[in-house]
């Protein structure tokens, strides 16, 4: 090595961080380079003068102070992990299993509104299975319509005919026999609002009446514009939707009544309807006119006829052709 | 020549292994065990007590904060050392650029300072004239060291203040032996010609 650069190593010299051979090179050349000697000298005396330099000492509050920093970390490091951490350990699976459980009903909710039976299966199945009329042997076709319809409909909605008019109908199965019923596949639907508002049926001697009760709010709620047509036309009636129990369950009429005086007869007038079981559903008292708007079960129609006849004199008695069932919605003038 | 991870053997690990457990007075411990070489290793950095104090603070809680990325491969000593010689170069080099507005006038204010830490401690024992000699060349020498460039003062400070080992300063300063033996050579050599021109003769 040259003076210089064994110069530039004397530093590591001094710290013995030069290897062996360097050391024993370093040696021979400082036996016979004074200043080299000198500057070693110097250099030691240097690194000795810096190691005696007096050290500063920390204050009492340091140590302190910096547990105090790191103890606040620590609070913060805590805080931050529970609020970072603690809603994926805790609440994150109540959320999920939340989740999970609206999804699943939901899920099931739609499965069962989706297996609902359509409208057109067995008509006479409902009536046998709700246990309405467990005597009923025969068809109904007045209950058809709404009896099949989806619970999907609403528990509340009523016989509208502008809600039920497209439900398509197999005209056959008005004519079901009753001796069906045992084949007949049994829907699951069992409507409880509808078990309020549908009437009992009974086999009679004319075939079925319908025993609407006058406190029936949903077949009062259109009582005008229907006309008795017979089976037949009551199985029409079932095709056309909620027509249906309207036409079939009534008919109207009118009868003008000759008295002497009107003032007088109204309230024998009043008392022949309701005691021949009828129903008062509005009059119209004005001067000349009197009118009486009444519903009165067919069975019933001929004796309050002749009641009528005891009061006054009827221009027209209107007959009721054979086999008339249901109800009929009657105006009486005088 | 760094730290070898197989040949460390690391006093501070029992402690370092508690802290991580959470044994918060393991933390203490090494806090009270290394304030005091972390401190004078920022007060040679910085130059100033006070910024020194708050390295030194910071230096800890960035340890604290980052003992997860501390894997053992050197020395918690060595890795302590290296957060604290960052944190006082940062703080060095804005202290610079504050001060290179301002006119130079603290050189009597950080030789008083300098008197006055070296005043609190224990009487060394050396006759008056001796402390007299050695007080004038400790602050000759720590104009010198002030008139280090900063790799050249980190040098001197870690290996003829602190006694690093070379492996060590490596580390910390993460650059190569090489490196380290031709800064301290220089470094030494800048203090040695400085001393000379300050007293005449070492």
């Amino acid at each position: 090595m040259e003076h210089a650069e064994i110069r530039l190593k004397l530093a590591a010299y001094l710290d013995d961080a030069v290897s062996d051979e360097e050391k024993e090179e370093i040696k021979r050349h400082l036996g016979r380079c004074g200043g080299c000697r000198g500057e070693i000298a110097d250099l030691e005396l240097t690194v000795r003068y810096l190691k005696s330099l007096p050290e500063v000492e920390p204050t009492p509050w340091l140590a302190e102070k910096i547990m105090a920093l790191v103890r606040d970390e620590a609070t913060q490091k805590t805080s931050l992990w529970r609020r970072l951490f603690f809603p994926l350990h805790v609440k994150l699976p109540v959320e999920a299993f939340a989740i999970f459980f609206l999804c699943i009903t939901g899920y099931y909710l739609t499965q069962m509104i989706s297996e609902q039976p359509p409208v057109t299966k067995s008509l006479t199945v409902p009536m046998q299975t709700q246990g309405h009329t467990p005597s009923n042997p025969g068809p109904n076709p007045l209950r058809t319509p709404e009896a099949s319809r989806p619970q999907a409909d609403g528990p509340l909605h009523k016989m509208d005919s502008s809600r039920s008019v497209d439900i398509p109908m197999p005209l056959p199965a008005t004519e079901v026999a009753p001796n069906q019923k045992e084949s007949a596949p049994i829907p699951a639907i069992a409507h409880p609002v509808r078990k309020m508002v549908e009437p009992e049926l009974r086999p009679t001697d004319e075939g079925i009446v319908s025993d609407f009760d006058t406190a029936n709010p949903v077949f009062e709620a259109k009582p005008s514009g229907a006309v008795k047509r017979g089976r037949k036309g009551a199985s029409e009636d079932a095709l056309r939707g909620a027509e249906a129990p309207t036409a079939v369950s009534s008919r109207k009429e009118e009868i003008a009544l000759a008295v002497d005086d009107p003032a007088v007869a109204t309230g024998s007038i009043e008392e022949a309807v309701t005691r021949s079981g009828g129903r008062i559903n509005g009059h119209s008292y004005s001067g000349e006119s009197h009118l009486l708007i009444i519903r009165i079960g067919a069975p019933n129609y001929s004796r309050l006829l002749d009641r009528l006849g005891r009061i006054g004199t009827m221009q027209e008695r209107p007959q009721l052709a054979p086999g008339t069932a249901g109800m009929i919605d009657l105006v009486i003038k005088w | 020549m760094k730290e070898d991870r197989h040949n460390i053997i690391d006093e501070d690990a029992p402690l370092v292994a508690s802290w991580r457990r959470g044994e918060i007075s393991s933390f203490e411990a090494l806090v009270r065990k290394y304030q005091k070489r972390m401190l004078n290793i920022a007060f040679r950095i910085t130059d100033d007590y006070e910024d020194a104090c708050e390295v030194t603070q910071d230096a800890f809680v960035a340890a604290y904060k980052g003992i997860d990325s501390f894997r053992g491969s050197a020395r918690f000593s060595t890795w302590l050392t290296s957060i604290t010689l960052n944190l006082s170069r940062n703080r060095h080099q804005q202290t610079q650029s504050k001060k290179r507005n301002e006119v130079y006038s603290n050189v009597g204010s950080t030789e008083g300072e300098y008197s006055a830490l070296a005043s609190e401690r224990p009487s060394p024992g050396p006759s008056a004239l001796e402390q007299l000699e050695r007080r004038v060349v400790h602050e000759r020498l720590l104009q010198c060291i002030k008139a280090l460039s900063v790799e050249f003062r980190e040098a001197i400070v870690l290996r003829d203040m602190q006694d690093y080992s070379y492996g060590e300063i490596c580390t910390i300063l993460n650059v190569r032996e090489g490196t380290v033996k031709s800064r301290l050579f220089r470094a030494r050599d800048m203090v040695k010609d400085c001393l000379k021109r300050g007293l005449g003769e070492i």
